[in-house]
This record gives C-alpha cells, sequence and structure tokens, in this order.
C-alpha cells in the first residue's frame, strides 16, 4: 500500500478541506449578513428602540389571574398579536388575529368586529415578545381607549393549562 | 448495487436540499417576522436578531445549493450537519424551558408546534447529513483508488 492510498489520510485530508471550505462559507455569510443589515436595517430591529420600553407606554400590563377574570367574565375582546400560523396553531378563544404588520384590510374587519368602548386585552407569544405592546399602542393611537396587554401572553395562558381553541 | 447506492445518494441529497431551500425561501420572503420571532427569544441579545434573521436562510440556501452541487455535496453536508446540530440544540434548549413557541422555521408556510416535532426534524436531518457525508468519503476513497491505478485523482 502506497503512501497516497492510506485510507486515514485521504479520509483526514477531505475532512479538513471541507472543514475549511465550511468555515469559510459561515464566515461570508455572516460578513454578507452584517453588509446587509447595514444597508438595509431589518424593520424589526430599527423600530424596536423606543418601543419596546414599557414604561413609556400608556398600555397597561396585566397578570394572568387579572387576563382569566376578564376572559372567565367575558369582559374584554382579545387579540393576538402573533403572526397568522402562530395564531393558527392555538390561540385564546374568542381571541382575533390582528398581528403587528396586518394589512388595512385585516385592522377594518377588526374595526368592525370591535365595540366601541370595550375592554380589548392585547397578547403575543410570552413575556419576551413586543408585538402585543406595539399592537397596543397602535389600538389606542386608533382611539381605543380600553387596552391592556397581557403580560405573559400565550405562553403562560398555555403553561397554566387554559382554555386554547 | 453501486447505481442503486447512487440513487440513494443523490435522493437523500435532493431531499435535504428542498427543505433547506422551501426553509430559506420562507425565510427570505418575510425576514421582518423571522427576526420579530427570533428577537422574541432570550437566547439572543435583540440587537442581533435582525443579522441572525439574514445569516440563518443564507447558510441554508448556500447548503442547499451545496448538496446539489456532485463536486462539493460533502462540504455541503458537512454545512447541513452544521445547521441541524444548531437546531437540535435550539429545540432541545426549548424544551428544557418548557417553551412551546413557534419557531418559525418555515416561515408562514409551515407551523411547528411542538418543540419535540422541531426536535426530531432537526434530528433526522442530522442522520441524513452524516449518511451523506459517509458517501461522500466512500468517493473519495474511490477517487484515491484510481489515482493509485494511476486512472487520475482531482487532487
Amino acid at each position: 500500500m502506497t503512501e497516497a492510498f492510506r485510507p486515514s489520510r485521504v479520509w483526514k485530508r477531505e475532512l479538513f478541506g471541507d472543514l475549511l471550505f465550511v468555515w469559510c462559507v459561515l464566515v461570508i455569510a455572516a460578513l454578507m449578513a452584517l453588509v446587509m443589515n447595514l444597508i438595509h436595517p431589518i424593520e424589526a430591529i430599527k423600530s424596536q428602540g423606543g418601543l419596546l420600553d414599557e414604561s413609556a407606554s400608556p398600555v397597561h400590563g396585566l397578570a394572568l389571574d387579572e387576563t382569566l377574570l376578564i376572559f372567565q367574565n367575558h369582559q374584554a375582546l382579545f387579540v393576538d398579536a402573533r403572526e397568522p400560523i402562530f395564531f393558527n396553531a392555538g390561540h385564546i378563544p374568542g381571541a382575533i388575529n390582528l398581528p403587528r404588520n396586518a394589512s388595512d384590510g385585516i385592522w377594518s374587519l377588526f374595526h368592525a368586529r370591535a365595540k366601541e368602548g370595550k375592554n380589548i386585552v392585547v397578547y403575543c407569544s410570552g413575556a419576551d415578545c413586543t408585538d402585543a405592546f406595539l399592537v397596543a399602542r397602535k389600538l389606542a393611537k386608533a382611539g381605543y381607549q380600553k387596552v391592556a396587554v397581557f403580560s405573559g401572553g400565550w405562553e403562560e395562558w398555555q403553561a397554566a393549562g387554559l382554555p386554547r381553541e | 448495487m453501486k447505481a442503486a447506492l447512487g440513487i440513494i445518494n443523490w435522493a437523500a441529497r435532493a431531499l435535504l436540499a428542498a427543505v433547506y431551500l422551501t426553509a430559506a425561501a420562507a425565510k427570505f420572503f418575510d425576514l421582518t417576522a423571522f427576526a420579530g420571532i427570533l428577537g422574541s427569544y432570550t437566547i439572543l441579545p435583540k440587537a442581533l436578531a435582525g443579522i441572525t434573521a439574514f445569516y440563518i436562510p443564507t447558510l441554508e440556501f448556500s447548503a442547499a445549493m451545496l448538496l446539489l452541487w456532485p463536486k462539493h455535496y460533502g462540504r455541503g453536508t458537512l454545512l447541513s450537519a452544521f445547521l441541524a446540530t444548531m437546531f437540535v440544540t435550539f429545540f432541545s434548549w426549548m424544551l428544557f424551558e418548557g417553551k412551546h413557541v413557534e419557531c418559525g422555521c418555515f416561515g408562514r408556510l409551515f407551523s411547528t408546534p411542538s418543540p419535540v416535532e422541531g426536535l426530531l426534524r432537526a434530528a433526522a436531518m442530522l442522520v441524513l447529513s452524516g449518511i451523506i457525508y459517509g458517501f461522500s468519503i466512500v468517493e473519495a476513497f474511490r477517487r484515491a483508488d484510481r489515482a493509485n491505478l494511476g486512472v487520475g485523482y482531482r487532487n
């Protein structure tokens, strides 16, 4: 068996070359992502600066027990601020899907369904998500005065074993 | 036997490439939504969500292209293994934390409501990547074999 024919040598040479190539791809892709974000920052990141600061919001945050009481007494319209795909996978019974980037058509449907003066509780995926606050502020700007955010969101609702639809 | 293995190799690569292409296209279609999903997790600093939202589908697209490229498919499987390992780690973390939120793996196309489902899918992709890499190593041995016989060797 000659030197060039040693299986371990062939295997090592292939693996080393492949790993080096993959490393280059990882670095180039990272640089591309960085440059793309500098040229065209993704909207979600740009908007997060001040908007995610809850203290700057006039929107009231609700704990799970408060939210549950409101739900059981049918005192509010629930708004799910997550993307439709997440909403379709499961949501609070009776909730309306109104994502952050909802089209005008969806907003029109919402206005038609939401009754003047009714309480609105907005939630998103969990305590770390921000879409509920963004949508709640849009609702407040649109003239809805009794808007609150269920801070724990869908994650806390599910963890508590509460009903889902 | 050799022809059958060749067909299996091609089918496995095409399957894996199709998964990555679909995932990348779905994410590129709505990068803002994917950045929002990434930002909602506590793994990454929120400032990195935008960069990662572009980085992951870029890697998925690269993996798909390399898998379909006969000369570089071994490298594609390594990239695929890297991505699958990342996904396995992510879903394991979700299970450990008891989180049941959507991963956004396929954008708005398909939902992955359960982390267990995501974990199994990622694990299957990792195993498939390993098998395909095995094929590429076997091919490397054959090339070395041919070179030893004086038929020619690319390196």
